[in-house]
């Protein structure tokens, strides 16, 4: 057993006080103001104590490094992949060569990458472990849809749909169509179909890669027709039909807000986009760089004005409930893994906060002084 | 036209603790500075409570042609040969570009900007100022400032799809190499045709470009990481050019090449994916080993690849992992100054310089939330968050 001692622990909702955590093996047994127990004890004391950060949405883990022409992250043979799933091409090495435990990142969804149209299913990850069976902490967490320019591009090169938006939203309408026809009785072999039917029955949501106003749209128009879960991802323009995203019950990972092409092109209003955080699940998220990324966009919006505490809440709590995994990790809480990241301040009020200890489903990373 | 910015807190980069004063701008430059200045302004800010900063300098970008979004903007890589010294990034660089808005909210108010590194020897770069003027022209510092090569991936992925050198890091050297003893005979041509017309080699626009380099009117500027920062060192000693070591990941394997080869490291971005080989040591912690060991450090953003701001923010990172504030905030203003040779015109808040300041609600690289409230250039406010 762990015991982190004497920090000054941040729950949700913005709630800090000083408390001890007790973890046997891989989960928070007990928080208390005090515990005593036979422990192995981590000092906290003057530190601050949050739970592990959670990048909601990336391709690192797939991409192979070792020779990207062969990337593991990409399945771009047809336009609807379905039935494919992330464990398959999650290199756990991959994973940990980032480094994530430097800032304080415990999790992460696994993503395809952007050349499909349907990308894939996504799962959430510790980001230590051996395998992705390992490191799963639920691999039940969405259908991926990139409904972006990237896919209308490889697939006009092949002269095939869909190379235009028409052709992007044909295909996904077919197939919910399609979905909502499977009977429950036997049926032909139809994976691809299985997994939209699971969307169309709201037991799964779709992650939709999206950038411009006018394809949220269209996304939202979609989710009218077929009912389905609705998560957003990078969404430089969602405060333009705010509105709506809320009508829809649809919750927002918000992209990179350091990524220039988008930021700047798409002239995001950043203001805007955080205010929609008040009564819309938000979460912070970071396709495709390094681990210093995640933070730096939170960073970012506490400059824009948010309180930092919110905007931990939405590196954790609001990430973990927007991914369905809140009942298992994104708060300091019993029951829940043990996730936690230890610093000597305030990460997002300080740049000389420095991380001392990352704690990944129970196993203990120490930054070297 | 005259300014005074009253009442900051003053990191002036002059070796000074900070310090509560004014600053008296006029004509676009630095006139006074002070407590409590008895002067009359045409523009006065009151910028009691907020930090000055003279403008942040960024030795390393491609603001203005790299539109990312729409490719058929992006100028900077003229990727038809190896070697195009002749291409200048001025040339290429669309000041319309959204993005320099976002310099100036990053408060970034001097910049390098330099050609891609899709060639092994790429085009020339050029010093600027972000804003204040519609025609490019007239921000310019200085042009051509660096002739810019690259080692490592980005030509090798280029040439090597196309079975064409270099395909490989021996032929990346060789390229970069022959090219500059060809350049070597045309200038000794061209002094031996002793201003004969009839001698003159004939005209090369490449050859001349090189020759800039050569002769020592500018410098190298290499984009290489890893062990490829040993080969650029060579090839700069070889020849004997100044040069300087861009991005510059792994600096920790060579400290003590880097420091005696006595090229200034502009390092950066970090936030990248750790993969294999060049992608194996993208550490912000680096700057603070190359500055322990003796080398001259300066941060970059390769922006528009990251923002702007991302200057600051890295300086924000480096102090995080165990940089000096003072450091930090050196690596982003007056060091990358001295490294681009205008510590004349930027990089400090000193009389004589360019009015160039930036107004911070905080303590930037320290203060998570200290965001830029207003970014003059030459005088004149740029940017008013």
């Amino acid at each position: 057993m762990i015991l982190v001692k004497g920090g000054n622990v941040h729950f949700p909702k913005g709630e800090t006080k000083k408390a001890d955590i007790l973890i046997d093996g891989d989960r928070i047994l007990k928080t208390a103001g005090e515990i005593k127990a036979e422990a192995e004890v981590i000092d906290a004391s003057g530190c601050e104590v949050f739970p592990g950060f959670i990048l909601p949405a990336t391709s690192v883990g797939l991409y192979n490094y070792a020779d990207l022409r062969y990337t593991d992250s990409d399945e771009k043979s047809s336009p609807v992949n379905a039935d494919l799933h992330v464990r398959y091409a999650l290199d756990p090495v991959e994973v940990r060569m980032q480094g994530y435990e430097k800032h304080g990142i415990t999790a992460f969804g696994a993503v395809p990458n952007e050349s499909a149209l349907v990308a894939g299913q996504t799962g959430v990850y510790h980001t230590a472990g051996r395998s992705a069976a390992d490191m799963a902490i639920s691999e039940t967490v969405a259908l991926k849809v990139n409904f972006l320019p990237g896919v209308k591009r490889t697939f006009a090169a092949r002269h095939m749909r869909p190379m235009t938006r028409m052709g992007m939203t044909a295909l996904l309408r077919e197939e919910f169509q399609k979905a909502a026809r499977l009977g429950s009785g036997d049926q032909e072999y139809n994976p691809s179909g299985e997994v939209f039917r699971k969307v169309l029955n709201r037991e799964l949501p779709l992650l939709c890669s999206v950038r411009e106003h006018f394809d949220i749209e269209i996304l939202l128009d979609l989710q009218k027709e077929f009912g389905f879960r609705m998560i957003l991802l990078g969404a430089y323009q969602a405060d333009r039909c705010a509105g709506r995203i809320r009508e829809a019950g649809a919750s927002v990972l918000l992209g990179d807000l350091l990524d220039c092409s988008f930021v700047t092109y798409y002239d995001s209003d950043i203001p805007a986009l955080l205010a929609m955080s008040e009564d819309i699940p938000m979460a912070f998220s970071n396709n495709s760089s390094g681990y210093e990324g995640l933070l730096w966009s939170a960073e970012k919006a506490v400059r824009n004005g948010l309180d930092a505490e919110k905007a931990i809440d939405m590196l954790t709590i609001e990430t973990a409930e927007i991914l369905g995994v809140a009942d298992k990790t994104g708060s300091v809480e019993a029951g829940k893994y043990a996730d936690i990241s230890i610093w000597s301040g305030h990460p997002l009020k300080s740049y000389a906060a420095q991380i001392q200890v990352c704690i990944t489903a129970g196993k203990v990373w120490r930054a070297q002084s | 036209m005259t300014m005074l910015i009253k009442g900051s807190m003053i990191y002036d980069m002059e070796g000074n603790a900070p310090w509560v004063g004014d600053i008296y701008i006029e004509n676009g430059k630095i006139a006074r500075t002070g407590e409590k200045l008895d002067v009359q302004a045409d523009e006065v800010i009151e910028a009691e409570g907020l930090v000055a900063l003279p403008g942040l300098v960024d030795a390393h970008s491609h603001l203005g042609g790299f539109d990312m979004v729409n490719t058929d903007n992006c100028d900077f890589n003229e990727m038809t040969d190896p070697v195009t010294p002749d291409v200048r990034a001025l040339d290429g660089c669309n000041i319309h570009d959204k993005c320099f808005g976002d310099a100036c909210k990053g408060g970034v108010t001097t910049m390098c900007i330099t050609p891609g590194s899709g060639n092994a020897v790429c085009g020339l770069a050029f010093i600027a100022k972000t804003a204040g003027k519609a025609d490019i022209h007239e921000l310019v510092i200085q042009n051509p400032a660096a002739l810019k090569l690259a080692f490592g991936m980005n030509p090798i992925g280029q040439y090597g799809s196309r079975n064409q050198m270099p395909m490989t890091r021996m032929g990346v050297i060789k390229v970069m190499r022959d090219t500059f003893c060809r350049a070597k005979e045309y200038m000794e041509k061209k002094e031996a045709a002793g201003g004969d017309p009839e001698k003159m080699p004939e005209f090369d626009a490449g050859m001349e470009a090189v020759s800039l380099a050569l002769s020592h009117q500018i410098p190298l500027k290499i984009h290489c990481e890893q062990f490829d920062m040993l080969t650029a060192i060579e090839l700069a000693k070889e020849f004997g050019c100044e040069y300087t070591i861009e991005h510059a990941w792994g600096s920790e394997l060579y400290l003590s090449e880097l420091v005696e080869g006595g090229g200034a490291i502009n390092y950066g971005p970090v936030g990248v994916p750790t993969g294999f080989g060049e992608l194996t040591h993208a550490n912000i912690a680096e700057v603070k080993m190359l500055e322990d060991a003796g080398a001259h450090v300066s941060i970059i953003t390769d922006s528009p690849i990251c923002m702007p701001e991302l200057l600051y923010i890295q300086a924000g990172e480096a102090v995080r992992k165990g940089l000096s504030h003072e450091s930090a905030l050196k690596m982003i203003t007056i060091n990358p100054a001295k490294t681009l040779h205008i510590d004349d015109r930027a990089g400090s808040i000193k009389v004589g310089k360019d009015g160039d300041i930036v107004l911070f609600d905080g303590v930037p690289a320290l203060d998570v939330a200290a965001g830029v409230k207003y970014t003059i250039i030459e005088g004149k406010v740029v940017y008013k968050g």
